[in-house]
């Protein structure tokens, strides 16, 4: 991990948001700072894996609102909910509404790298599957109609026989439509094509 | 005049003076003993069948709120209103009717106060007539408001009275016995009675026993003498009372057996009025003829005597059986301070020293031999200290004495100089009210020991939020500063931009902390003349950092005239933060737009000061605004419920009150009242 990775600061006060990022910039993080959830939303770009660290009260959009509306900005980054002491059933309910993990302030150095850590490692492998979705689902479209037809047959279960009853076709025509098919998605064996088509039907 | 001689051959002037120093020894009893009654915490007094106040004690004199020369004689219907005859107007027929009466009633009287009476009317009864009944009144307002300890007086009393009444026939027991005694002197009284007689006659006893009178002289007073004739026979028998014919021919018979009879009847006068008569007879036997020849007669007309020996036995008695009723004890000690009176239940309030309760004992020795004895509580230490101290207001006008028995008992002492120099001293149970107290100040210690804690824990809670900001600003530059020097990439820029935040992250946490600690630390819980404005400054600045981050517009609209309240400053500022917290949570929680905080005070000249504070948050929910104010309850995710509570406690402990305005069309506005006010 390094000045690759980005924690967006989401925090009112303007001393305890500048803190948070001097202390995660000592970990060779890049850190964003908002003074507003409004401002976050607006002023938000996806430079790359990383987290938010979100303080929960707030004027304006309060930090639970916030929350729930990180999808809708097209923000996929986990989110560290930062409470005030005591606050124990607003993280709670914070984690229920998609939190990644909440903190209270003030808060170990260790925990909030940790968290952070863990968090922008979830945000990494959450970024690739989303990848791999696109990539699949490009492969998927470039499969003409009928080999789409042969291939949820197959992946359903039917023998090449089955399918070209099914369809009417031969099933010599069925083992030329499955060879193009592993070709065009790229995977070596029948079952990696099953695994393929479940995890794009997944994501 | 042979006979006249022998009858003076008798007297003894010795038993004329001893007779007379009785009646001034009874006169003076009579007079200590209205002392006791007029000194006793209660209405004692008799009425008569007529229902008219025969005697009462002075105490009647302050409740009623007239002289006792007019009450006196004043029939009960005319002295109660209508509403307190009403009361005991039942009571009233019974107590005739010869029940003992022993009830409580609230009665208003004339003094302006509506008290709590134990009524206890003991009927006068003699052979099956009722004379009239006796009343003690006690106030028991004071107690009843106490404490069910009332209960177990009452019970106590009842158990009292009981045994004032065995005492009573006791008494009456020692009273026939006395009787009986001076009968026994009667030989010796006859002979005085002879010299102070004024009619005196002698008799001729026929041989068939008719008599005629022989000699006379003399007449019985000015307003009344028998008629007395020559050869007159039988002087008595026409003017006999009716019930004591019987006792003329007994007392013949005597004299004709050769025996002295002394008697005392009853005769009518002319005007129509009873008179007792004494007269002492005196046979003179011859013995040749073997028979009584001549009877002497003195006759004494004893109707003022016996009027005066019967009003003071009855006012004795009255008294007696009275001051036998009360469920105090008392002692009574004359000029020389010399123990003189007395009652039983001293002696059950004191057990260990009753035998030491004898008339003639001196108050001093009392109290030492009740600290010998170990008595006193608070004695053990010092004896000596003790029985000086107690000595010192002994005896006292005013003063009151509570004294902690060693057996865990508290008895009330008064001890009240009386006119003629003596002192009349008072001892009440109060155990069972002392008992009451002491769990009630127990009750309220606890409680505000609880009210403390929960009021401390949400000044914690508060004081924790603040401090978290500062806190973390500096723990995180502190961890970026320590994590750079690791790896070797600090530089000059970085380190004066933490130092720089963690200085002032310092010196805000040290603001905060500064605050809290004038608003916690100062004072005792004392009321004191309190500028408003101050109170309200103080607190603003408390909460000032939480105004400011959470971009709240706050309003503070005091009078112009700078009121001040009398109160503890601690307490209100505590209602002032509590109701100022609430609103700042409940417009952060909603996230209101354009929140704003108004925080108004008015002032009535004379009356007091009231105090909103009003948001535009959302406002108190509907099922919230009935059980507001009650523990425990809240509407936000984190807090302990108590702050309105206890804001409602600290007001209304001031007086005033604490209530959620309903009027108000947005937010919530609370309000509270503080009476009397004076200005700067």
């Amino acid at each position: 991990m390094n000045n690759q990775h980005f924690v967006h600061i989401v925090d009112d006060d303007s001393d305890v948001r500048d803190s948070v990022q001097f202390l995660v910039e000592s970990i060779d993080l890049r850190g964003f700072s908002y003074p507003s959830a409004d401002n976050f939303f607006e002023s938000y770009e996806n430079h790359g894996p990383g987290c938010v660290i979100l303080d929960l009260r707030m004027p304006g959009i309060s930090g639970m609102e916030a929350l729930k509306e990180m999808h809708t900005h097209g923000i996929y980054e986990p989110v560290i909910i930062m409470t005030g002491h005591g606050d124990v059933p607003v993280a709670v309910r914070s984690l229920k509404l998609g939190a990644f993990d909440f903190l209270e302030k003030p808060c170990n150095d260790h925990l909030l790298i940790e968290k952070t850590h863990k968090a922008i490692q979830l945000d990494m492998r959450n970024r690739q599957n989303r990848l791999q979705k696109v990539e699949t689902e490009d492969a998927l479209r470039s499969l003409s109609s009928r080999e789409q037809d042969v291939l949820i047959l197959l992946v359903k279960g039917n023998s090449n026989k089955e399918v070209a009853r099914l369809l009417s076709i031969s099933p010599k025509t069925i083992e030329r439509h499955r060879a193009n098919v592993m070709r065009k998605l790229g995977v070596g064996s029948f079952a990696e094509l099953v695994q393929m088509v479940e995890r794009s039907r997944a994501i | 005049m042979q006979n006249t001689d022998s009858l003076h051959e008798n007297t003894n002037p010795d038993s004329v003076q001893q007779l007379r120093g009785e009646i001034v020894r009874l006169n003076r009893n009579q007079a200590r003993l209205v002392q006791i009654m007029d000194s006793l915490p209660g209405l004692v007094g008799y009425v008569d069948l007529q229902l008219i106040i025969v005697y009462a004690n002075k105490l009647i004199e302050s409740w009623y709120q007239r002289p006792r020369s007019d009450l006196i004689g004043m029939q009960l219907r005319t002295l109660f209103t209508d509403e307190h005859y009403g009361i005991v107007e039942e009571l009233l027929k019974r107590v005739l009717n010869g029940e003992e009466i022993n009830e409580e009633r609230k009665i208003q009287y004339p003094d302006g106060h509506a008290r709590i009476v134990h009524l206890n009317y003991i009927p006068d009864q003699i052979d099956d007539t009722i004379q009239g009944y006796f009343f003690l009144v006690r106030d028991v307002t004071k107690r009843r408001k106490a404490e069910n300890a009332l209960q177990v007086a009452n019970l106590e009393l009842d158990r009292r009275v009981i045994k004032a009444t065995t005492e009573l026939e006791f008494r009456n027991q020692q009273l026939q016995k006395e009787n009986q005694a001076r009968q026994k002197s009667e030989e010796r009284y006859r002979i005085v009675s002879e010299l102070m007689s004024d009619l005196i006659y002698v008799y001729q006893v026929d041989p068939d026993n008719r008599m005629q009178t022989i000699w006379y002289t003399g007449r019985l007073s000015k307003e009344f003498t028998p008629q007395i004739q020559d050869r007159h026979y039988r002087l008595w028998r026409p003017i006999i009372h009716p019930d004591d014919n019987g006792l003329l021919d007994e007392r013949l018979e005597r004299l004709l057996s050769n025996k002295t009879s002394i008697d005392e009847f009853r005769v009518i006068d002319s005007q129509g009025s009873t008179r007792w008569i004494r007269v002492f007879g005196r046979p003179i036997y011859c013995s040749k003829e073997q028979r009584v020849v001549q009877i002497m007669v003195a006759a004494q007309d004893i109707t003022e005597t016996k009027n005066a020996e019967a009003a003071v036995d009855q006012q004795r008695s009255r008294l007696t059986a009275a001051l036998e009723s009360m469920s105090d004890g008392f002692l009574l000690f004359d000029q020389s301070g010399s123990l003189v009176e007395f009652n039983d239940k001293i002696l059950q309030l004191f057990p260990k020293v009753a035998d030491k309760m004898t008339k003639g004992t001196k108050f001093e020795a009392l109290v030492e031999a009740s600290v010998k004895a170990g008595e006193i509580k608070a004695a053990k230490s010092n004896p000596q200290a003790w029985v000086t101290d107690r000595l010192t207001d002994y005896p006292s006008e005013s003063g009151a004495r509570e004294v902690e028995l060693t057996d865990g008992r508290w008895v009330l002492a008064t001890d009240r100089p009386t006119r003629d120099g003596g002192v009349v001293s008072i001892r009440t149970d109060i155990t069972s009210r002392k008992r009451a107290e002491e769990q009630r100040r127990h009750q309220e210690a606890e409680l505000a020991q609880v009210l403390r804690r929960a009021s401390m824990g949400e000044m914690a809670s508060a004081l924790a939020h603040e401090l978290s900001q500062p806190l973390a600003v500096i723990v995180n530059y502190s961890n970026g500063l320590l994590r750079r020097l690791e790896r070797e990439t600090l530089n000059r820029n970085d380190i004066q931009k933490a130092l720089d935040s963690i200085r002032n992250a310092g010196q805000r946490a040290k603001d905060i902390v500064k605050h809290v600690g004038d608003f916690v630390r100062r004072g005792q819980p004392v009321v004191k003349n309190e500028s408003l404005e101050s109170m309200v400054n103080e607190v603003s600045d408390l909460l000032h950092g939480a105004l400011i981050r959470n971009h709240i517009r706050y309003k503070v609209l005091l009078p112009t005239e700078k009121p001040c309240v009398l109160v503890n400053r601690i307490e209100i500022t505590q209602v002032l933060f509590n109701l100022l917290r609430n609103a700042i949570d409940a417009v952060v929680q909603s996230a209101t737009l354009d929140a704003t905080i108004i925080l108004q005070a008015y002032s009535e000249q004379g009356i007091g000061v009231t105090v909103s504070v009003s948001d535009n948050g959302p406002g108190v929910a509907d099922n919230l605004t009935n059980c507001l104010f009650e523990p425990y309850i809240t509407s936000k995710d984190s807090g302990l419920g108590m702050g309105l509570s206890i804001s409602r406690t600290i007001v209304e402990g001031h007086g005033g009150r604490l209530w959620l305005d309903q009027n108000s069309v947005k937010g919530s506005c609370f309000k509270f009242f503080l009476p009397v006010l004076n200005n700067e």
